[in-house]
C-alpha cells in the first residue's frame, strides 16, 4: 500500500528522525588522479613581500589621453572665473538656421562637452567650498540657450519639411511637367546644365541621389527611375533614330524596372543612351523582364552590385 | 589659504579672491553675501523654508547636504516664482548684512533689489568710459573724470577719479604692491550725483569747441553701433534734441575663448535639397520633440478639463459656511447689563479681598 506510513504533525517528524546517533559516512578512499590546477599564476612562484608604497601623488600617474580629462579644462582641477569666457554670447537662431544637421550636431556635442567641465567645476563650488558664488553657472546658462536653439531650430526644419510634403502633393504633376518641358527644349549645346538640372530635380522630387550607394530603394525610387529612364531617351530620341524606335515600341514610356535601370545608369551621352537601348532590345528579345511584384528587390539587388563594382575600381584606380 | 575655524561665507573668497584689485574684492564679498540669503529663497521648498529662514546666511548648505538640483532647470520655474512668492525681510536681512560685513566690503550706497537694478544701457545712461561731472555736494563737487565701471548691486557708477574711503583691509584682499592694511578704496556714486558732460561747438567763438555739463538725456531712434556691435539708441540732450552724444567706445578685447569665428558662424551650409528626403535622420528626431507629449496627444484628461472648466459658485463647502455667517450675524450682540457689572464687581471684590 502507499499510504501506510504512520501519519504525524510535521513538527513530530522532524523532532523523531534519526539524526544524532546515525552512523558517519566513510572518508572517500584518497584519489590517485589528482588533478593540476589549470593556470598557475604568479603568486605561485615569484610573489615577494616588499616595502609598503606611501600613498603620494607623486606615485600616482595619470595617462594625458585618459577619457575622463574631458570633464577638465585644459588639464586644470577649477579655473578661475577670470579664466572663463565671460564675453560670447549664445548662437541665435537666425545663425543656426543656416546651419546643416551634421554641423548642428557637432556644435551640441561641444556645447554638452563644455558643459560637463563647468558642471563638474560648479558641483566643487557649491559642496567642496560651501561657496554660493555663480561665476560658472552664468557661462552654463549662455550655453544651455544655444542648446535649446539647436533644438528648436531642428524642429521648425522638421515642421517645414512635413508641410513643404503635404503641400507639393497638390502641385507635383504640374511642376513636373514645367520641368519635362524646360529639359527637353533646351539645345544640344547646353546638355551639361540640362542634365546638372536633372540631377537636381531626381533629388528633389524622386529623392534620388547622384551617389548610387547613398540611396535607399523604395517604391518612390523606383518610380523615379523609371520616369527619369523615359525623359533620358526622349531627350536623345530626336538625335537618334534607334533611341526613337525604342522609345515608340515601348509606347513612349520605360515600364521594366531593370530597363529602366539600365537606361539611367548610362552616362548622359547620344553613344552611351543608344548602347544602353541596344541591351534593352537585348534583353527583351531574351524575354528578360523584372516582374512588378519583384521590383523593388531585383533594384535593390542592381544598385548594390553597382556600388560595390564602383568602389572596386575606385581602389584599384588608386592603387595604381 | 584658509582655516577651518572661518565662517564659510570665506571659504570662496580664499580660494578666488587673491590677486583681485581691491574694488573687485568689494563687490565679489557682495555677490557672495547675496547669493547665499537668495539661494536660501530659491533652493529651500516651502516646506522647511521657515526653518531656513533664521538660519545665518552662508550655513545653508550644511542642511541640504549633496544636492545635484543645480544640475538640471527642472521645475525651475516654480522654485522660482516661490522664491518671488516669499516674505523675504529686508530690514532682516539688511541688519544682519551690516552686522556681517567688513568695513572694506561695505556698500556706500544702499543694496537695490533685483526689480529696481538697472538692466540695460537705457538705465544706465552713462557707460564706462563716459566723461561725467560730479554734482553732489562736498569736497568732489565740480571734478570731472571718467566712468571707470558700473557697480550693479546698487546701481552706482565709480569713476576714475572720485570720492573713495580709507579703510582696513585684510591681507588675503591685498593687492600686488600693497604695503599697509589702511587702503583708499573708490565709493560708488549715484546717477543723479554726476551730469555727462560733453564738447560742443561754441556758439560765441565759431570753430571752437566748449565744455558742458548735460542736465539730462533721452533716447530717440536707434541705429546699429559698429563699436558696440548692436543695435543702440542715440542719446540727445532734453530741450535740444538735435544734439546727439554718442555712445563711448568700448575697450577692444579678443574673442572669448568659446567664441566661433564670424566667418565660420555665417558660412551656410544648409541647403534645401529634397522634398521627398528629410534633412534630419529619423533617429534624432525623437531627441527633438517627444511624440508623446501631453500637449500632442490630442487627449484631455479629467484634471484638464477640471483645470479648464470653471467650478460653480459658490463651492458646496463654502455654502453651508456662508449661511453659517449670516445665521450668526442676525444673532442680537449681547449687552453689558448693570447686572452683569454687578456681577463682574463681586468676583474682582472677591479677588482682592483675598490678598488683603
Amino acid at each position: 500500500m502507499l499510504f501506510t506510513a504512520k501519519r504525524g504533525f510535521h513538527g513530530t517528524v522532524s523532532a523523531l528522525a534519526r539524526t544524532r546517533y546515525t552512523k558517519p559516512k566513510p572518508k572517500p578512499e584518497p584519489r590517485s588522479n589528482v588533478r593540476r590546477p589549470t593556470q598557475e599564476t604568479h603568486h605561485d612562484r615569484d610573489l615577494k613581500v616588499s616595502a609598503p608604497i606611501p600613498p603620494a601623488a607623486g606615485n600616482l600617474e595619470c595617462p594625458v589621453d585618459h577619457p575622463l580629462w574631458q570633464f577638465f579644462s585644459a588639464q586644470k582641477f577649477m579655473r578661475k572665473p577670470e579664466e572663463l569666457d565671460q564675453k560670447s554670447r549664445s548662437w541665435t537662431i537666425p545663425e543656426l538656421r543656416r546651419k546643416s544637421f551634421e554641423d548642428l550636431h557637432s556644435l551640441w556635442y561641444t556645447c554638452l562637452k563644455e558643459r560637463n567641465i563647468l558642471a563638474r567645476e560648479n558641483h566643487l563650488l557649491l559642496h567642496s567650498m560651501k561657496s554660493s558664488r555663480e561665476v560658472y553657472k552664468d557661462v552654463d546658462e549662455r550655453i544651455r540657450t544655444t542648446m535649446w536653439r539647436i533644438r528648436h531650430v531642428l524642429s521648425e526644419r522638421d515642421w517645414a519639411f512635413r508641410l513643404a510634403q503635404q503641400d507639393f502633393q497638390e502641385h507635383q504633376a504640374e511642376f513636373i511637367k514645367d520641368f519635362e518641358g524646360l529639359f527637353l527644349q533646351a539645345e544640344a549645346a547646353q546638355d551639361v546644365e540640362s542634365f546638372e538640372m536633372l540631377s537636381r530635380f531626381q533629388l528633389a522630387v524622386f529623392g534620388i541621389s547622384e551617389y548610387i550607394d547613398e540611396n535607399t530603394v523604395d517604391r518612390k525610387f523606383v518610380d523615379g527611375l523609371k520616369y527619369l529612364a523615359t525623359l533620358k531617351l526622349k531627350k536623345f530620341a530626336s538625335r537618334n533614330d534607334s533611341i526613337q524606335q525604342l522609345l515608340t515600341t515601348s509606347e513612349n514610356k520605360i515600364s521594366d524596372a531593370g530597363e529602366a535601370f539600365i537606361i539611367f545608369t548610362s552616362e548622359n551621352s547620344e553613344s552611351a543612351v543608344e548602347e544602353a537601348c541596344n541591351a534593352v532590345k537585348e534583353l527583351r528579345e531574351q524575354g528578360n523582364a523584372v516582374s512588378r511584384y519583384d521590383e523593388l528587390e531585383t533594384v535593390a539587388e542592381y544598385v548594390k552590385q553597382l556600388a560595390q563594382t564602383q568602389l572596386e575600381t575606385e581602389t584599384s584606380e588608386e592603387t595604381k | 589659504m584658509y582655516s577651518k575655524s572661518s565662517s564659510n561665507i570665506w571659504f570662496g573668497i580664499d580660494i578666488y579672491v587673491c590677486g583681485v584689485p581691491v574694488k573687485y574684492a568689494r563687490k565679489i564679498f557682495l555677490t557672495l553675501k547675496f547669493n547665499t540669503q537668495l539661494s536660501h529663497q530659491v533652493l529651500c521648498g516651502a516646506k522647511n523654508r521657515s526653518n531656513q529662514r533664521y538660519s545665518v546666511p552662508g550655513s545653508s548648505f550644511k542642511s541640504f547636504g549633496m544636492s545635484y538640483k543645480h544640475l538640471s532647470k527642472a521645475g525651475g520655474r516654480v522654485l522660482e516664482q516661490m522664491a518671488k512668492d516669499a516674505d523675504i525681510r529686508p530690514g532682516y536681512y539688511a541688519k544682519l548684512t551690516d552686522k556681517t560685513t567688513p568695513a572694506f566690503a561695505k556698500p556706500t550706497l544702499p543694496i537695490v533689489n533685483e526689480e529696481s537694478r538697472f538692466k540695460d544701457i537705457k538705465d544706465w545712461k552713462f557707460l564706462p568710459g563716459d566723461r561725467v561731472v560730479v554734482v553732489k555736494r562736498g569736497k568732489w563737487r565740480g571734478k570731472v573724470s571718467r566712468i571707470n565701471e558700473h557697480e550693479v548691486n546698487t546701481n552706482g557708477y565709480i569713476l576714475e577719479e572720485g570720492p573713495t574711503t580709507y579703510v582696513p583691509i585684510p591681507k588675503d584682499f591685498w593687492q600686488p604692491g600693497q604695503a599697509t592694511h589702511m587702503a583708499n578704496i573708490p565709493v560708488p556714486l549715484r546717477q543723479e550725483d554726476i551730469r555727462l558732460v560733453a564738447d560742443i561747438d561754441d556758439p560765441e567763438v565759431p570753430g571752437k569747441t566748449k565744455t558742458v555739463a548735460v542736465r539730462d538725456i533721452v533716447f530717440r531712434d536707434s541705429y546699429y553701433d559698429e563699436n558696440h556691435k548692436k543695435v543702440m539708441p542715440y542719446r540727445c540732450v532734453v530741450g535740444q534734441e538735435d544734439l546727439i552724444i554718442p555712445w563711448p567706445k568700448p575697450e577692444e578685447t579678443a574673442d572669448g575663448e568659446l567664441a566661433t569665428e564670424a566667418q565660420i558662424a555665417r558660412e551656410r551650409t544648409y541647403v534645401v535639397d529634397s522634398v521627398v528626403k528629410s534633412a534630419i535622420p529619423k533617429a534624432a528626431l525623437l531627441t527633438i520633440r517627444n511624440p508623446k507629449s501631453k500637449f500632442r496627444r490630442g487627449v484631455l484628461t479629467a484634471k484638464d478639463i477640471s483645470k479648464l472648466v470653471a467650478p460653480q459658485m459658490p463651492l458646496p463647502g463654502r455654502k453651508a459656511y456662508i449661511e453659517q455667517q449670516k445665521k450668526l450675524a442676525q444673532q442680537p450682540k449681547p449687552t453689558l447689563t448693570d447686572e452683569y457689572k454687578e456681577k463682574i464687581g463681586f468676583h474682582v471684590f472677591e479677588h482682592f479681598k483675598k490678598k488683603i
